[in-house]
């Protein structure tokens, strides 16, 4: 049982047991809160049957309208490990792409470790395809690449967006 | 911008290195180039105020508040209008002093024009709502609106009108003036053109809201904008439940929540919303009227409640992997419900077996709208559900309700049995290969967590207990074989059958008070571990466990590990801050002082920073929570308990002399030492004490209550510092008056009057500490930490402190103290040694012997040898503290004047004798019998037995020595510095 809602300054503190497993980043106050005060649409929650946070999502929309580069972008997508494998993720997706269309976005898109096969496969799945490999985009003892994965909205009838890149680019040719 | 003849970008070039330096952390650095360019003969006016502007910002950031706020007023004695500059001050004055913002920016705008003018309004409208000055904001914004005409700065002050109603204390005046004027000038734009944006409605739903309008909130909350295609965003949704459950509008409600849980029927929220409009409506007595125009009818009876649960059954997949667990657990909600509703309502029958009334009211009240029994429908449930992890969790929301816990429980393990064979085949066979291995763990850990949620561990023999944990040990030991192919950065399958184990052994130790049990229970989670490295729960079991036999380092590395930073200081960092001091670990409880007190510094820099976002950006109902959470943060229990550990640190630890100490004391955290009950009532416990996942069903409510008496408690011992610092500060202070002041009378009544002071509030704090219901209450090892008073009161270092400050009051009694040309101390030591009365040498003797007991008792381990055990290792750091106390009191009296000789001489030897033994006396057992039949029954445990009894070789035990070791050192040089400084006092 899971319960979407918005996610709001006091869940931070009551997210560890999500924040706990070793792929979630916790970052600074300034970065949820920016995240909220610009983009609180794209900022939701789980609760379980008990009230406790199953998860969440944060995310955004930017790009350029006329270069059909506005989309929507997963930034953290994380579920506590006891609430896996039932379709959290999904819903929390599910819910964010739903966001995105009705903000007449072209595609949504999303990073993720290549190592980290089950998200991959999760994102596969969910119809999301490798449209191009970031060198080097997660910075640690040793560098790891990331997938820019995508999926197009409706505003891309003929999918344009998700045409994959064949040659992998550096952070720089990603970030904005 | 301000400045456009070119010289803005020569200052920004010859500035930009000092600011780098800043950002660096070179703050000398920052202010010697700073210095070299104000040195230089070219005296060009931006560049002169830049460098006294960067100068007092790397002031200000090396500590240095007064030089700072001095340098920088050289600049803020003119008006300024450069741009430049001014973001400089803003930069100086946003920590140090943001009501100084304003100040700037008013002149700025007094004597500025044109679009110059325009942005300093911009900026100081900002710089308003930076301090919360919400009249003087609204003023601002609409100053603004009415030079740039943009609907953004109205915005502004409309919210700033929202914004003095919601703060407001006068409540009549929100609701009178406040908001009718905000809705006013809402109305007065919707009329110039209608809402354009999702968060201009948004803004209108607050304030309709606010002003109990909610039935013209609810249509605010429908209008499109032109932003948004189709359907309303989930905020809104949400939004509009809120105001429907708010405004009572039941049958709308219901319509609403149908038509939500038809899209998805997984919303245990929802589901719980309907079911409560549903009886509301029947409670009501509620009928649709003959001119109903809902697209959606409500459910106004049981019948059709029952009804649409069913269509959801069929609808959402009654069957297949992902069927909605929803309907079904609604089905039990409903029964359940229906249930509680009818209890206590049995018909009490007239006596004619055959009245019709009796018989439809009997008939009424057992109606079975779901015929299935708890049992049964509990069963399905785990039937169709049990190989996901969430499971536990969702029947225990109907469990209590089962006819017969045992025989579900039973069936349960039957239907394992029967249908995937046995758990152990599984693995060892290999048989069944086509289960996914998680699912079988899943339905296993689920039976096993209803078991223990149920209590059928809860009341078994200390041998059945440890035999059930040697089981689950067994089963997770198992199950690695299962998860093999698991990446490291995923938990394995059965984990949670090691931690469920590892709660009954903590049951058990806490059965037999014996705290070597502890040992074995770090060996079996370190072991799990390995094949799990990364399992939370297991690394913060552990992180307590080694606090609890005294070993900090170990429990500090496994945090790290946590990556535990920023919010998490406030909710989890209680875990190191509440052990660190207490375990003798005095430079790393600094070190997590100060990176926790820098989190808080720089949130509240973030904070107020989001909040400008938020208006940019005109997200307003994001603003009052960013408010709320700034101030929540700053009234953290945690900053404020962390903070002021830091200054007992500073006056008690690292000061080396009673001006040194002195020097400490000047600079409480809060302005002054001694903490007002209203500041501390102000305090916010935001520790996640709920950390550890608990299966006991009794364990929740348990849990609340420890999280209230901790709280609670540990506010009554920021007290206790704070009146035992305060002492400490008047008594030094008034003893070095002593030698300039010639009116020593003054001095002792001031003396007098502290000592006074002391005595009744801290009589008051032992009395309410006593009182107190958590007081003596074992905690659960799971929930907030122990409180130190436990060790405080049984040391009887309370009684310790009152007795010496009453032989200290005593002593300087005006009736018997003639002070004439001798020095305070000369008149003391007179009394103390010629003239001391029966009472006061009573009292001598026992603090003496309170002192030699407390020595005794926590370093002597058996008959006359001295050992250590972690356990003693917080009485040992009061101890310490104490004496470090009775050091600054001077030594007046002559039976504790020994007392830091023997901390000292005891902690050598405790030193010594530590180096010297092999960890002997740590052997870990249970008892022999226990042991040997748990060998004998499991072999799974004779590998765990053998590790215990090689522990010497292992990381884990040299880790807990060295960490050991680093206590007792520490407790050592901190009291060989202080016993230095009393070598230095002379009577």
């Amino acid at each position: 049982m899971a319960s979407l809602r918005p996610f709001t300054c006091n869940d931070l503190f009551k997210f560890n047991s999500v924040n706990l497993d070793s792929l979630t980043e916790t970052y600074s106050i300034s970065f949820y809160l920016q995240y909220l005060a610009r983009w609180p649409e794209y900022f939701l929650a789980v609760e379980s049957c008990t009230g406790e946070i199953m998860g969440y999502i944060m995310g955004k929309s930017e790009g350029s309208v006329e270069a059909k580069e506005w989309h929507g972008h997963v930034t953290a997508l994380s579920v506590r490990p006891e609430s896996r494998r039932i379709g959290i993720a999904a819903l929390l997706m599910d819910e964010l792409e739903k966001i995105s269309d009705k903000q007449k976005c072209f595609f949504v898109d999303l990073f993720v470790r290549v190592s980290n096969v089950t998200a991959v496969n999760m994102y596969l799945s969910l119809g999301y395809i490798v449209y191009r490999t970031v060198l080097e985009y997660y910075i640690g003892d040793d560098n790891e690449n990331a997938y820019d994965m995508r999926k197009a909205c409706s505003r891309d009838k003929e999918k344009k967006s998700m045409i994959p890149q064949k040659e992998p680019v550096w952070p720089d040719a990603v970030l904005p | 911008m301000a400045n456009k003849s070119g010289n803005s970008d020569i200052t920004e070039r010859k500035i930009r290195p000092v600011y780098e330096a800043i950002d660096n952390g070179n703050y000398k650095k920052a202010v010697q180039m700073a210095e070299k360019l104000l040195s230089s003969k070219q005296k060009q006016p931006q560049l002169m105020q830049m460098a006294h502007v960067a100068k007092g910002v790397a002031l200000f950031r090396s500590g240095k508040l007064s030089d700072a706020l001095e340098e920088v007023s050289q600049v803020t004695t003119e008006v300024i209008v450069d741009e430049m500059v001014i973001q400089g001050l803003i930069v100086f004055y946003k920590d140090a002093k943001p009501d100084e913002i304003p100040k700037i920016l008013e002149k700025a705008v007094a004597v500025s024009k044109g679009s110059e003018r325009l942005e300093f309004m911009n900026k100081l409208f900002l710089a308003y709502a930076r301090t919360e000055d919400y009249k003087k904001q609204q003023q601002a914004a609409m100053n603004l609106y009415r030079s740039d005409g943009k609907r953004s700065t109205y915005w502004w002050a409309v919210f700033s009108n929202v914004l003095q109603a919601y703060y407001s204390t006068d409540k009549n005046l929100s609701k009178k003036m406040f908001l009718p004027l905000a809705e006013k000038m809402m109305q007065k734009m919707i009329g110039d053109g209608g809402l354009h944006t999702e968060a201009e409605i948004l803004l209108y739903v607050m304030i309709l809201r606010m002003s109990d309008k909610i039935s013209e909130a609810l249509k605010v909350v429908h209008c499109q904008v032109p932003e948004i295609e189709g359907d309303l965003l989930i905020h809104r949704d949400f939004l509009k439940i809120e105001m429907l459950q708010e405004a009572n509008s039941h049958a709308e409600l219901n319509s609403c929540l149908k038509a939500y849980l038809r899209k998805r029927c997984d919303d245990w929220r929802n589901f719980n919303l309907y079911l409560d409009s549903v009886f509301n409506l029947i409670d009501m007595e509620w009928k649709p009227k003959d001119n109903n125009e809902a697209e959606i009818m409500p459910d106004y009876t049981i019948d059709m409640a029952t009804e649409f649960i069913c269509s959801l059954l069929e609808n959402g997949g009654s069957s297949g992997a992902n069927c909605s667990r929803g309907p079904y657990l609604a089905q039990m909600e409903i029964k359940k419900r229906h249930k509680m509703r009818t209890q206590g309502k049995e018909v009490q029958s007239c006596g004619n077996a055959e009245c019709n009334i009796c018989l439809v009211l009997m008939l009424h009240t057992q109606t079975m709208y779901i015929p299935e029994t708890f049992n049964t429908l509990l069963k399905e449930y785990f039937a169709r559900f049990g190989n996901k992890g969430c499971c536990f969790q969702e029947m225990t929301l109907h469990f209590d309700q089962a006819e017969s816990q045992e025989e579900l429980i039973s069936s349960l393990e039957e239907t394992l049995r029967a249908n995937e064979s046995s758990y152990i085949d599984l693995i060892i066979d290999g048989k069944n290969s086509d289960l996914k291995p998680s699912h079988v763990c899943n339905r296993f850990i689920c039976v096993a967590t209803l078991k223990n949620y149920a209590g059928c561990y809860r009341n078994l023999s200390f041998n059945e207990k440890l035999k059930t944990a040697q089981q689950l040990i067994g089963y997770h030991g198992k199950g690695l074989s299962l998860g093999k192919e698991l990446k490291s950065s995923e938990l394995q399958y059965t984990d949670d059958f090691c931690v469920l184990a590892c709660h009954l052994l903590l049951d058990l130790s806490k059965d037999t008070d014996d705290g070597n049990d502890i040992w074995h229970i770090i060996l079996v989670l370190e072991s799990a571990l390995k094949a799990s490295p990364h399992n939370p729960q297991m690394r913060i079991i552990l992180i307590i466990l080694y606090c609890k036999i005294g070993a900090f380092e170990p429990a500090h590395k496994i945090f790290n590990n946590l990556s535990i930073k920023y919010i998490q200081h406030d909710t989890l960092g209680y875990l190191m801050t509440s052990n660190a001091h207490r375990l003798g670990h005095f430079k790393t409880a600094r070190s997590i002082y100060e990176a926790e007190e820098k989190f808080f510094l720089v949130s509240r820099r973030e904070c107020v920073d989001q909040k400008l976002q938020a208006y940019k950006y005109g997200n307003f109902t994001k603003i009052t929570e960013f408010i709320d959470f700034e101030k929540r943060l700053q009234n953290s229990l945690q900053l404020w308990t962390m903070k002021y550990y830091k200054f007992y640190l500073d006056v008690i630890h690292k000061s080396s002399s009673c001006d040194e100490a002195l020097s400490f004391l000047k600079y409480p955290p809060n302005g002054d030492i001694l903490l007002s009950e209203n500041f501390l009532n102000q305090l916010i416990d935001g520790r996640d004490v709920r950390i550890i996942r608990l299966w006991d069903k009794l364990e929740p409510n348990r849990l609340q209550s420890e999280a209230d008496w901790s709280m609670q408690l540990e506010i009554l011992h920021l007290k206790y510092l704070s009146v035992n610092l305060q002492l400490l500060g008047d008594v030094i202070e008034l003893s070095q008056k002593v030698s300039n002041d010639s009116d020593a009378q003054s001095v002792v009544s001031h003396l007098r009057t502290s000592l006074t002071n002391f005595i009744d509030e801290s009589k008051t704090l032992y009395q309410r500490v006593v009182d107190h219901p958590g007081f003596k209450c074992l905690w659960r090892w799971h929930g907030p930490p122990q409180t130190r008073w436990n060790s405080i009161i049984d040391g009887g270092l309370d009684r310790l402190l009152l007795d010496i400050a009453s032989v200290l009051l005593k002593l300087i009694c005006p009736s018997k103290v003639v002070f004439m040309d001798r020095t305070l101390i000369e008149d003391l030591n007179f009394f103390l040694y010629k003239e001391t009365n029966e009472n006061v040498g009573v009292e001598i003797s026992k603090i003496g012997q309170t002192f030699a007991d407390g020595l005794q008792r926590y370093n002597l381990c058996n008959e006359n040898a001295k050992c250590f055990n972690g356990h003693n290792l917080e009485p040992n750091v009061l101890l310490v503290e104490l004496a470090i106390d009775l050091e600054n009191f001077k030594l007046l009296i002559t039976s504790v004047q020994s007392a830091c000789d023997d901390v000292v001489q005891n902690l050598v030897t405790i030193k010594d004798n530590f180096l010297v033994q092999n960890l002997g006396h740590l052997k870990i057992s249970f008892n022999l019998q226990t042991k040997e039949q748990a060998l004998e029954e499991n072999s799974d445990l004779s590998d765990l037995w053998l590790k215990t009894y090689k522990s010497n070789e292992s990381d884990m035990l040299k880790n807990v020595r060295d960490s050991y070791q680093v206590s007792i050192q520490e407790l050592l040089s901190v009291a060989k510095l202080k016993h230095n400084i009393a070598k230095t006092l002379s009577l």
